[in-house]
């Protein structure tokens, strides 16, 4: 069992890098949001059931499309409009961003509870007490957790190696594991002050039944943080600059996600510096840059 | 034969003139940025009943959707939208073919505080563009990914944008095509009318009440 477990661990060190998918969610009258898929295109063949390879060979300008059509959010890809004719298809101004994140649905920042459900289903291969319980209190810590802004659900497992992906806006599926232990955790966010999710951990032993436990986990907000509204500082800044300042009203600037060294989600730590784990261009060998003239598929003007 | 024609000359010039003469709004000197602000910070406070004047719809049709989710407010927008009746449809990856209403919209966003010169440059200048590609890509706050898709995204936009000089709409104006928008250079801050309508001509004339709006819009102190 400890071998399956360490096992389970390491693969959670394993680093790739995929294709991504423009993902644009839409609402008639409001147009679209934008964000590139955190999930690799090959996954979402999994996600919609589609023939292996279907997305990751969608032309360069398709768009994953999540619109919600008479109150239920509908999937299809769209490679026939820009972006900004789809926003307008919608209704929208025709002006668009990517976020690094869906905006639509933006859990508060703050102060986060954590409560971990009753485990249910089966107790694996004579264990006394259950293993799964205590696996996933040691991976989430107990107590409060520090949501930054902007949110998203790799926060609620913070390790980059867990595979995230979103079957709609609201709706968000990890999973890690191998073909002895595998884990998945559906998330939903019910609104900007709750989210609840469960873990389903499925072990598979050969010549044995797999043994399938579920464990609900609900987070709520108890203290929303306080923000400081942008607008006040616009009358000071200065023309011409290229960005207004950005001043959340906490004490730091935690707009981008702690990455603490042990624990899988992150602990409120008042007096420690968030570190950033965002990929940065020059972390990625194989990227275009605007100014290196040879690279073919970079956009120039003058083209 | 000249005298003949003389009166359909005149109709003609006439004709032509009007249909020439861009509709017009100066600022007043009662313009203040925070007019601006106020609609920024609080949509909802718009009169409904203002806007679906412009719209040429009912008050109740209308719908504000305010997309305020960067911490940059110079890339915030509000969005005024009605169903115009039309019927569109879609066809869903499981096979379904569905259908949702049309809308049209008037928007107001990007305001920003800048310089007149540096406003003009903006919409005249040939390199403006590639000098906001290579901002982009040198961000070390934004993603690779996305620095990357929004580049190819500008550089591709880049190839069909015009912008025309607007006489007589704040202190500069440049209108934006194929999007139809309208940026308005007033009294150290700029900002964008947007519209989605069918008809270019109507977009403009529309987005210039609602820059007229903006003017004469009072403060709103409620946040």
């Amino acid at each position: 069992m400890k071998t399956l477990i360490l096992s389970f661990l390491l693969l959670l060190s394993a680093t790739s890098y995929a294709k991504k998918i423009l993902v644009a969610s839409c609402e008639s009258g409001n147009g679209c949001t934008f964000q590139v898929s955190d999930a690799d295109a090959s996954d979402y063949d999994v996600v919609y059931g589609t023939k292996e390879g279907y997305h990751e060979n969608l032309p360069e300008n398709a768009i994953v499309v999540d619109a919600k059509i008479n109150g239920k959010w509908e999937h299809y890809v769209e490679t026939e409009m820009t972006r900004s004719q789809l926003d307008k298809f919608y209704g929208g101004d025709g002006f668009t961003m990517i976020y690094p994140f869906n905006p639509n649905f933006q859990p508060v920042s703050g102060e986060w509870q954590i409560k971990i459900g009753t485990v249910t289903g089966d107790i694996c291969y004579g264990q006394e007490s259950n293993l799964f319980k205590s696996v996933l209190q040691g991976m989430t810590q107990s107590g409060n957790v520090n949501f930054p802004n902007p949110f998203h659900a790799r926060f609620l497992m913070n390790n980059p190696n867990v595979k995230w992906q979103q079957i709609r806006p609201d709706l968000n599926k990890a999973y890690f594991g191998n073909q002895y232990m595998n884990l998945k955790f559906d998330v939903q966010i019910i609104n900007e002050k709750k989210i609840e999710g469960l873990f389903t951990v499925t072990i598979k032993v050969p010549t044995k039944e797999p043994c399938v436990n579920k464990i609900p986990i609900t987070y709520t907000c108890v203290k929303e943080k306080e923000w400081k509204d942008p607008w006040e500082d616009f009358e000071t800044a200065n023309p011409d600059d290229d960005l207004l300042p950005v001043t959340p009203k906490g004490n730091k600037d935690d707009l981008l996600p702690v990455n603490p060294k042990g624990d899988d989600l992150l602990p409120v730590e008042p007096g420690k510096e968030p570190k950033p784990n965002v990929p940065r261009i020059e972390d990625k060998a194989n990227i275009p840059r605007i100014e290196d003239k040879p690279k073919a598929d970079v956009p120039r003007l003058e083209n | 034969m000249l005298k003949r024609n003389i009166p359909l000359l005149a109709f003609v010039v006439l004709v032509t003139a009007c249909n020439n003469t861009n509709p017009s709004v100066t600022v007043p000197d009662t313009f203040e940025t925070k007019q601006l602000i106020s609609i920024m910070q609080n949509p909802q406070s718009v009169s409904k009943e203002s806007i679906a004047k412009i719209a040429g719809t009912d008050a109740s049709k209308i719908k504000v959707y305010n997309e305020n989710f960067s911490p940059d407010v110079s890339k915030r927008t509000i969005l005024f939208s009605w169903a115009n009746g039309e019927k569109k449809s879609v066809k869903t990856t499981d096979g379904k073919e569905l259908q949702l209403e049309g809308y049209n919209s008037l928007g107001l966003g990007f305001v920003t505080k800048i310089s007149k010169e540096n406003f003009q440059k903006k919409y005249e200048s040939k390199t403006a563009v590639q000098e906001d590609i290579n901002r982009i890509t040198k961000d070390e706050t934004l993603d690779a990914d996305i620095a990357i898709a929004e580049a190819k995204n500008m550089a591709a936009n880049a190839k069909t944008q015009q912008f025309e000089k607007l006489e007589n709409v704040g202190e500069v104006a440049y209108w934006e095509m194929p999007v139809n928008a309208l940026h308005v250079f007033a009294k150290g801050v700029s900002f964008t009318i947007t519209t989605n309508l069918t008809d270019e001509k109507a977009s403009r004339e529309k987005a210039v009440e609602l820059v007229q709006f903006v003017f004469n819009n009072p403060t709103n102190s409620s946040k």
